[in-house]
């Protein structure tokens, strides 16, 4: 059953539906949300929010977010870094202007260009891997990346930057 | 944050902009060009599109045991907590139903058919009562937007009526035969901006007019909107996406495209201080 199908469902509170959903994205969902915040516990009530959100919710991620696999991503990732902030007072994420990711649908849910995405990804030098994944999971600015690992500011911005070049020309490929 | 030497936010700005890593000083100045730079927001799509595809592409873990238990025991509270509304409210249906059909078949003749009518009646009353709910249900998102349109409604009219709000008058610049005018309320320490036009001329097709703060401090104009009047001329802009904290040593309009302009590109049509 397709994505917009079994969110038809969930809007019917089809409970079987949302077992589905539940089998189809968790992983996804848990392995960020655990990236991010490191603790099992955490991980797993991010992932429970950000799904029990589909079952209350299934029209707002239908109509104006596209791919629910890649809106699940970025969502997971936002909330586990908002964990985060919410301890140091920082602001949410949730706040900031997302402007039309209106590809995300084709880019995602394409599994083979997602095989070539992750293909390049994890053949990423460690020097680029590294600041990306200290950027996006731990949602560090280039400043603190480079006042962390001793790197000077504009490596660490080329080094993300390039990491990410990489990332589109696989997207495009 | 480098905007105002160039046109455009430099890609690393870009990038932590959209992973949210920004200092929230540099956030508001971003977001108002963001909103107005076709150029700036295409880039922040793609480097979220690269961002989203990165995320969903890291290994996976696998969720901890019996999580998929207490989700769907959590998904069952949930459900259970609407379910019982809806139960109660048919048990009582039904419990309505019943007596009366009772008290019909042990009634005399003119009560017979006095009970019979007060039952379909209730029966009515019920049907009726669940389409009503199923009414509320479904407009429900349309309430939603009327609450927001009212928060809104509200803030335009405490911001009219606020203390702080500087008030100017635009005036042609040169002087055009139907003298159109504006008018600009505008606020900098809350970055809230109301502009309203008369008599303004239309405009070719493809294009629109666009409203501009001019700085106090000299720095490049600042967009705020672009708008076309109606058949009548009058047109209005009302709080759009700027960086507070603005002192205006004016205001102007010009003709741009119809999708706005980074910088003016064409003379001041209306111009006040």
């Amino acid at each position: 059953m397709e994505d917009a199908e079994l969110l038809q469902a969930v809007a019917e509170q089809d409970q079987t539906a949302m077992a589905t959903l539940f089998d189809r994205y968790s992983r996804l969902v848990y392995s960020i949300a655990l990236r991010v915040l490191r603790e099992p516990s955490l991980a797993e009530d991010v992932m429970q929010e950000v799904l029990l959100q589909v079952w209350r919710q299934p029209g707002g991620f239908v109509s104006q977010r596209g791919s629910l696999g890649a809106w699940l991503a970025v969502v997971a990732r936002n909330r586990s870094i908002d964990v985060i902030r919410r301890r140091s007072h920082l602001t949410p994420l949730e706040e900031m202007v997302i402007p039309e990711p209106r590809n995300l649908q084709r880019a995602v849910e394409q599994n083979h260009l997602m095989d070539q995405v992750r293909t390049v990804v994890e053949k990423l030098p460690s020097e680029q891997q590294a600041p990306l994944q200290m950027a996006y999971f731990e949602g560090l600015s280039h400043t603190e990346i480079s006042e962390r690992t001793g790197t000077p500011l504009g490596t660490v911005k080329t080094r993300i930057r390039t990491a990410l070049i990489a990332v589109r020309r696989a997207l495009e490929a | 944050m480098s905007m105002p030497g160039s046109l455009h936010i430099p890609e690393d700005e870009l990038i932590q902009y959209a992973m949210g890593t920004l200092k929230d000083t540099a956030l508001g100045t971003m977001t108002a060009h963001i909103s107005m730079c076709n150029q700036c927001r295409a880039e922040l799509g793609r480097i979220q599109v690269d961002l989203a595809s990165f995320a969903a592409t890291q290994p996976l873990s696998d969720v901890p045991a019996g999580a998929r238990e207490r989700f769907l025991s959590k998904l069952n509270y949930d459900a259970a907590t609407e379910a019982r509304l809806i139960r109660a409210q048919n048990r009582s249906r039904v419990y309505i139903a019943t007596k009366s059909f009772q008290n019909w078949l042990e009634s005399p003749l003119p009560l017979k058919i006095l009970s019979g009518a007060l039952a379909a009646a209730v029966a009515f009353l019920a049907w009726d009562d669940a389409n009503h709910i199923h009414q509320i249900r479904q407009t429900q998102p349309e309430i939603n937007r009327l609450q927001r349109d009212t928060a809104e409604l509200a803030e335009l009219k405490n911001f009219l009526h606020g203390s702080n709000v500087q008030e100017i008058t635009l005036h042609p610049k040169p002087v055009l035969n139907k003298e159109p005018e504006g008018k600009a309320l505008y606020s900098a320490a809350s970055g809230r901006l109301v502009f309203t036009a008369s008599n303004l001329p239309s405009v070719p097709p493809g294009k629109a007019y666009e409203l501009w703060i001019l700085p106090a401090s000299g720095k490049p104009p600042i967009a705020a909107g672009t708008f076309t009047p109606d058949m009548q001329g009058n047109a209005a802009v009302v709080f759009p996406q700027i960086p507070p904290d603005v002192q205006a040593g004016g205001f102007g309009v010009t003709v741009e495209n119809a999708e706005g302009s980074a910088a003016p590109t064409s003379p001041i049509v209306l111009s006040g201080q």
